[in-house]
């Protein structure tokens, strides 16, 4: 005499997962025209290892492969791999692919504070950007076991990202529909615009993720560097320039599509929008320039429990009702 | 055109038995359990042998509607089954009905003591809840200045409310209009969803151009809108204050079948002695809309309509939250209103995802995702009416009714 579900709208967790991967390819695509097949390897190399590292993981403790989990796990991966620049030697992702992957074996029994998903490729990227920037380094003087850059490569791998000119105040020089479309230098997934919008899109009509996050972030984000320039330039391009480089779409698309370190309501996300869009430039201009959205999508995370509880629904029936005899 | 409330969900299965004209179904025997009210027993004034003829009033109460013989037939035994009391009658066809009792003066005449107190004697409870129906009427007189009759069938199983709406606009307006003198009300709403083209102008050909008292009011179709906080919800864009009735707001809500019963009470006469049953779903073999004797067993009721396959399950009540049926012992009661049969789910859960799809579609506006770790506001338990909603859209399978129930059990302890 129970009242299991009988009738069901058949969404599963697994379409969750599959729809945050369909969207991972159009990124991907976009980075082989622009970069070569390196850029595609790379992401692979991290995903491989990622997924291999749950397995072994599931393996040796013989606990049950779920394979949404596995989607995530992998995803995660291929975000970090997203982040890196085409030049970096394969260990990086490597490395990375596995730290990405750890938070997300703990994964949720009931707890409040979940991993999993864009939390821990963001996680590994803000936390550990001398890695990265020391593996690039070593890259540039001496490379034994890296493949040489493809040479279809749209940019010189020496040009400066325009995020990185502008943590020096400057702003690039490529027009702004090149950052919107993507034909700038930048990390493998960060740089088209347009191309993650369109996943951003796709997300929210499938339902799964809420317009509420990313509208309130992008605008935001527009909001503050609208007020608050930094570069050299008129404060309307600057917006553009910081809204259209970087980390930010990246982040809008796979961050607020992550459930599992999102807060759960609409309030909620809308507060979590506000809170990541006011870190991310603050760290931008105080700190490293790159690192900005990660870093602030890490400490929003953190504070999930902590919006969850403030920003629950009003049940029914708590408003002022007027009219009608007592 | 939004007449609707928060959350809810919409499925796309317009009643696997819409259309049917409800048919009479008579059983061999019925067994009426005395105790099928909100709030209390009848007591049982027959004796084992006796011969009763249908709509002889058969248990009596000095507060609660009374029960009236189902069919015309010899009572075998009083029977007594898990902790209920059952009057056993079988049936026998030769034995004339009992004659009716009418008011024959008009409505206008009849004082709303008359209405009530002949509401009580000829049965009439709630259609969902099973609550006397005089007692409501009773508690909204002074408070309620609205009256909202419920023409809807927000389950996507059932249909029979539409055919009562379809088939007997005539005999709802009239009921309407001997409630609504009951309590003293100034206005009535009739409630139907908005998809509803033929019970619509039904209804308006029935109401005339311009009546003072009654309205139509379209509502977009949507589960659970038959509920009554969220059809006043959808109707008058209010919302219930916490822990109050309806009547404190100065609405009241009946639902069509308990508007038709009055309606039979007051001016044929007839006491409440069968009761509207919608059988359907995926693997119910004919579906169909029943009139069935109250005390009629469940399982002949299913199997009328072809009964229960293998590897199906029989649910009772509403199909997103009803219970599986209790077809060995259960009998139709004034407050049954649907048997579904379809098939038994596969039963995987897993961990929440906190996708929060169950808070945009609670009508109650709570989260259910906090039951399944436990750190709920216990106040909430009082508002969840176990719609179903949250474990309808929930992804992860998560049985989240098993849990409320949990819940509230522990906090009744």
């Amino acid at each position: 005499m129970t009242h299991s579900p009988s009738v069901h709208d058949n969404t599963t967790t697994i379409s969750f997962s599959a729809d945050r991967c369909v969207i991972l390819l159009l990124p991907v695509v976009w980075s082989v025209y622009a970069y070569g097949i390196r850029a595609l390897f790379i992401t692979l190399v991290s995903v491989i290892f990622a997924s291999a590292a749950y397995l072994l993981f599931c393996l040796a403790l013989k606990k049950e492969i779920l394979p949404h989990i596995l989607m995530d796990i992998a995803l995660s991966a291929a975000v970090f791999a997203f982040t890196l620049p085409v030049s970096v030697p394969y260990y990086l992702p490597m490395l990375g692919g596995v730290i990405a992957a750890v938070p997300s074996l703990w994964l949720p029994k009931g707890k409040k504070i979940c991993f999993g998903g864009f939390l821990s490729a963001a996680a590994v990227r803000a936390f550990f950007p001398s890695l990265t920037s020391r593996a690039i380094q070593a890259f540039t003087y001496l490379s034994p076991w890296i493949f040489a850059p493809a040479e279809n490569d749209i940019n010189s791998l020496r040009t400066y990202t325009p995020l990185q000119l502008l943590s020096q105040g400057k702003v690039s020089s490529g027009t702004l529909w090149d950052q919107f479309y993507g034909t700038v230098s930048g990390n493998i997934g960060e740089i088209s615009f347009m191309l993650l919008l369109i996943g951003c899109v796709f997300l929210i009509c499938r339902r799964k993720m809420r317009v509420h996050g990313p509208a309130v972030f992008l605008f935001t984000l527009c909001i503050i560097t609208l007020i608050f320039p930094a570069g050299d330039s008129e404060a309307i391009f600057f917006m553009l320039v910081s809204l259209l480089s970087g980390g930010a779409m990246l982040a809008c698309t796979f961050a607020f599509s992550d459930t599992l370190t999102m807060p759960v309501t609409d309030m909620g996300k809308i507060a979590f929008a506000v809170g990541t869009a006011v870190l991310t430039v603050l760290i931008r201009y105080l700190g490293a320039a790159e690192e900005g959205v990660y870093g602030a999508v890490v400490i929003m995370n953190l504070l999930t429990p902590v919006i969850d509880r403030y920003t629950l629904p009003v049940a029914y029936g708590r408003t002022k009702v007027k009219g009608g005899k007592k | 055109m939004a007449n609707s409330f928060f959350g809810g969900i919409k499925i796309n299965k317009t009643g696997l038995s819409h259309g049917k004209a409800p048919e009479i179904y008579t059983p061999a025997a019925v067994a009426i359990n005395i105790a099928q009210q909100a709030g209390g027993e009848t007591v049982p004034c027959i004796k084992e042998g006796d011969t009763v003829r249908k709509g002889q009033v058969i248990a009596e109460s000095d507060r609660l509607a009374f029960l009236h013989a189902p069919v015309s037939g010899k009572v075998v035994r009083l029977l007594e089954k898990d902790e209920s009391h059952y009057i056993v009658i079988k049936s026998d066809h030769t034995l004339p009905e009992a004659d009716p009792v009418p008011f024959t003066q008009p409505i206008s005449e009849i004082t709303p003591e008359q209405i009530t107190e002949k509401i009580r004697r000829m049965g009439v409870v709630g259609t969902y809840s099973g609550f006397p129906t005089h007692i409501k009427i009773i508690a909204s007189r002074g408070k309620a200045f609205c009256l909202v009759i419920n023409c809807v069938q927000s389950d996507p199983y059932g249909s029979f409310v539409r055919e009562i709406v379809k088939e007997y606009p005539e005999k709802l307006v009239m009921g309407a209009r001997i409630i609504a003198r009951g309590i003293g009300v100034k206005q009535v709403i009739f409630a139907l969803e908005s998809n509803e083209r033929r019970s619509y102008s039904a209804l308006m050909r029935v109401i005339g151009e311009k009546d003072p008292l009654i309205s139509v009011s379209r509502l977009t179709p949507k589960y659970p809108l038959g509920e009554e906080r969220n059809l006043l919800c959808a109707v008058i864009k209010k919302e219930v204050p916490a822990g109050r009735a309806t009547y404190d707001i100065g609405y009241t809500v009946f639902s069509a079948e308990t508007v038709l019963r009055v309606f039979e009470a007051c001016a044929e006469g007839k006491p409440v002695t069968d009761k509207y049953i919608t059988v359907s779903g995926e693997r119910c073999a004919s579906p169909a809309n029943l009139i069935a004797p109250i005390g009629t067993s469940l399982r002949a009721v299913a199997e009328k309509c072809g009964g229960v396959p293998e590897k199906a399950i029989c649910l009772y009540g509403s199909a997103v939250n009803g219970k599986e049926a209790d077809l060995e012992n259960g009998c139709v009661s004034k407050s049954t209103s649907q048997l579904i049969i379809t098939d038994i789910k596969p039963e995987k859960t897993e961990e929440c995802i906190r996708c929060g799809k169950c808070i945009l579609h609670c009508p109650m506006h709570l989260a259910p995702h906090t039951f399944i770790t436990g750190d709920h506001n216990p106040a909430w338990q009082k508002l969840c009416d176990m719609c179903g909603c949250c474990q309808y859209v929930c992804p992860s399978g998560i049985k989240l009714l098993d849990i409320i129930s949990q819940c509230k059990k522990e906090a009744q302890q």
